[in-house]
């Protein structure tokens, strides 16, 4: 039985992101797009403590070009930014091949289920409310590793 | 028309809705003019009706009179003309009873007798004296058989002077025909008797005759019939002395007399009077019905009359109560609209109007004004009330978002102390907590500010303070600020002397640190700059504080827009600055309070200059 993220997240076909994860690194990669210096201060300090690479975007264009040079094994979105917001940024990342499997997690503090529905239409697979807790971190990092190990782990 | 323009969608309670239900009548009830027309044509009926009668009256009455001299001349003819005849009768009688018992020739009585039958009277008898041995009666002409006795001694004691000593009987059945009995006492008290026929009455009596049922009738001095034109009553000798007419004649009175008729079934008129010489009555009556005929032919022209008049004062009354009830109709369609919130009404033409409707339509019209008003008053009100709400929602909604901003970066802060109590680091992450929930703390300031801006609750307390003094302090808290972001900072005309002025020194630095840190806020690099002046416009004084900056500045679009409340936020995920943009909108609210404004202009790119305007007075 499966709850919680999106099937492209255990998508048999998303093996390339192991894959390449291994070619980098041992530790996995996160990109954290935020334009509020403190929030992304935070998700790193939270991620490196547990030994995850974080990558910072303080704006979706600069995200953009991270997720076509990089691998990813999972985007960390801000949805009010200027200029283009987290669900505008998030499209595109779905409209381009090499990324449309890409997990992409809200981060917002718009929690109404008309703001969810929004985010789901996006492509975003999941939602973290902001703030957020350790708890609810572990809590997402474990369903995230869970279903990048697959079914069979 | 502004009212038609304003007329909102919604209706407003109490002023619309119910109208349609007041509209409809409970019950049946007549409109205004129907009645009205109704009462005047009633009265006009009524009229109309005492009119008919009151004519019916005096026709019947002109009628009668006319009866009076018509039917007493005739009867009185009658009267006279039989009052000739028993005179003549009664005066050869007498010289024939004497002529013949005193010469018993033949000659001589037959000359009598028939002188006395060319007067209808058929024969004569010589009546002896009253002694028992009394010779038979000599009998003179016919053989009639004698009267009866009580006739015979009605004669004999007769007082009758009227017809020379003739004296007269009743009407008397003898043998098969009907007689009076003359009667005559000779010097030697034998009686002479004759017997009269009534054939000459008769005769006179049916020679009158007119109308339909116009007759005379002739009866005896006890009130028998002697000549009728009923068969009947005359062959019986009906006794009419019964009938008020025929005693008031047997009274020996002339006149005019109305009465039931038996024979006839009919109420009759009749002139009345009598013949003097015997006492007969002789009346001349005519069934009434034909004299109402008669009143009735005068009576249909002057029905025609009154219809013509109904018709006419109808027609009158339709154009009164028109005219009464039209304004009436009007006004109660005007009603109507105005209860359906409706003021476009036209209200009638008041210079035809009577002084009552001229009355009403300006009270009309002071009501509608009042309505109006009070309406627009309301719809106001409730357009203010719904704004307002809007405005509030709207606040609450961006508020509880930008608080979160803050308050996620101080409960994030938080979670990493927490999670990692020997981190190096824990020093800086505890600042950042910090500063974060400092801005929080400016936003709720922010907040209460708005809040007190929009209930309209600013306060003034005006004093007297040194505006230069205060203006050495800005500059002093502003240059610090500025050179914190990295930007330079000026200050340019008051603030180097000493100027006394009265006004609100906190709500002057709370507007400028509005403006002030909007400018910070929005300059990246370059500088800031600060100048007050104190000048003379339209008769007052007035502190102008201006504020230039180097930063993004306001695309001309938005520029009229800036005084609004959150118009920074143009859409919630796309905001390129914090902050709730209610700054400017509490500082203009501030501005207005003290009868100032704040002016705003920007070249994009290039810099933005506020102005604060506030009207003061000098210690």
């Amino acid at each position: 039985m499966r709850y919680g993220p999106p099937s492209s997240w255990h998508n048999p076909s998303s093996d390339a992101i192991g894959r390449r994860m291994v070619s980098v690194s041992n530790r996995r990669n996160i990109l954290v797009v935020d334009d509020d210096e403190i929030n992304r201060m935070v998700v790193r300090v939270l991620m490196e403590r547990r030994n995850y690479r974080v990558v910072e975007a303080a704006s979706g264009p600069e995200a953009l070009d991270l997720v076509k040079d990089e691998t990813f094994d999972v985007v960390l979105m801000d949805l009010s930014m200027p200029g283009m917001d987290g669900l505008e940024t998030t499209r595109r990342i779905r409209s381009d091949d090499a990324s449309n499997q890409l997990p992409v997690v809200a981060l917002t503090a718009h929690t109404s289920h008309k703001e969810q529905q929004m985010c789901l239409e996006a492509g975003m697979n999941a939602v973290l409310r902001k703030p957020f807790d350790s708890e609810q971190v572990d809590r997402l990092l474990g369903l995230l590793d869970h279903t990048a190990k697959g079914p069979d782990a | 028309m502004s009212a038609h323009a304003n007329t909102p969608e919604r209706a407003l309670p109490g002023l619309s809705g119910s109208a349609a239900k007041q509209t409809r009548i409970k019950g049946w009830v007549w409109p205004l003019q129907q009645q009205i027309a109704v009462m005047v044509l009633a009265a006009i009926l009524v009229f109309a009706l005492v009119i008919q009668l009151w004519n019916y009256r005096t026709f019947m009455n002109t009628e009668i009179e006319r009866t009076q001299e018509k039917h007493l001349v005739i009867a009185q003819n009658v009267s006279l003309s039989l009052s000739r005849y028993v005179t003549d009768v009664a005066r050869v009688f007498a010289h024939a009873a004497i002529e013949v018992s005193n010469n018993n020739s033949e000659a001589t009585r037959d000359a009598h007798l028939s002188l006395l039958e060319s007067l209808n009277v058929e024969s004569m008898v010589l009546l002896p004296t009253f002694a028992a041995d009394t010779p038979p009666p000599n009998r003179l002409g016919t053989d009639l058989p004698l009267p009866e006795q009580a006739v015979l001694d009605d004669l004999r004691a007769g007082t009758n002077t009227a017809l020379g000593g003739v004296q007269i009987s009743g009407l008397q059945q003898i043998g098969d025909g009907k007689y009076f009995i003359l009667g005559y006492e000779l010097a030697d008290q034998r009686l002479v008797i004759g017997y009269l026929k009534t054939d000459y009455i008769k005769a006179v009596q049916r020679a009158i005759a007119f109308g339909e049922f116009g007759h005379s009738a002739i009866f005896d001095q006890f009130g028998r019939a002697i000549a009728h034109p009923s068969a009947r009553v005359e062959e019986n000798m009906v006794d009419a002395s019964g009938i008020s007419a025929v005693r008031r004649m047997l009274n020996r009175e002339t006149g005019v007399e109305m009465f039931f008729s038996p024979p006839m079934q009919m109420d009759m008129i009749a002139g009345i009077t009598f013949v003097p010489e015997t006492g007969w009555p002789v009346m001349v009556p005519q069934p009434i019905y034909e004299l109402s005929d008669a009143v009735n032919g005068s009576l249909s022209k002057s029905y025609l009359l009154a219809v013509a008049m109904a018709a006419l004062l109808g027609g009158a009354g339709w154009a009164v109560s028109r005219r009464l009830a039209r304004p009436v109709r009007d006004f109660t369609e005007i009603s109507r609209k105005i209860s359906d919130g409706d003021y476009t009404v036209n209200l009638p033409d008041e210079e035809r109007s009577s002084t009552e409707m001229w009355q009403l339509n300006e009270s009309l019209k002071t009501m509608i004004h009042r309505v109006r008003s009070s309406d627009n008053k309301l719809r106001e009100a409730l357009r203010l009330e719904e704004e307002e709400n809007k405005r509030k929602s709207d606040f609450l909604v961006i508020a509880g978002h930008e608080l979160r901003t803050p308050l996620s970066g101080v409960v994030g802060m938080l979670t990493i102390c927490r999670e990692q109590k020997d981190d190096v680091d824990r020093d800086r992450y505890l600042d950042v907590a910090w500063s974060s929930a400092k801005e929080l703390n400016a936003l709720v300031d922010h907040m209460v500010d708005y809040a007190e801006g929009t209930t309209e609750s600013i306060r003034l307390d005006p004093v007297t303070f040194d505006i230069d003094a205060q203006m050495r302090d800005m500059e002093a808290l502003y240059e610090n600020l500025a050179g914190t972001a990295g930007l330079e900072f000026r200050r340019t005309g008051l603030g180097d002397g000493s100027t006394l002025i009265v006004s609100d020194p906190a709500r002057v630095s709370q507007m400028i640190a509005k403006i002030m840190e909007n400018a910070i806020k929005f300059t990246k690099q370059g500088s800031i700059t600060l100048h007050s002046e104190i000048f003379q416009q339209d008769d007052r004084k007035w502190l102008k504080v201006a504020i230039s900056d180097t930063g993004i500045g306001i695309d001309e679009a938005q520029l009229e827009r800036i005084f609004m409340p959150f118009e920074q936020v143009e859409s919630s995920f796309t905001r390129s600055y914090r902050g709730m943009g209610i700054g400017l909108s509490v500082a203009q609210a501030i501005a207005n309070k003290f009868g100032g404004r704040i002016t705003c202009a920007s070249t994009l790119h290039e810099g933005t200059r506020f102005e604060i305007w506030t009207p003061i007075e000098l210690a």
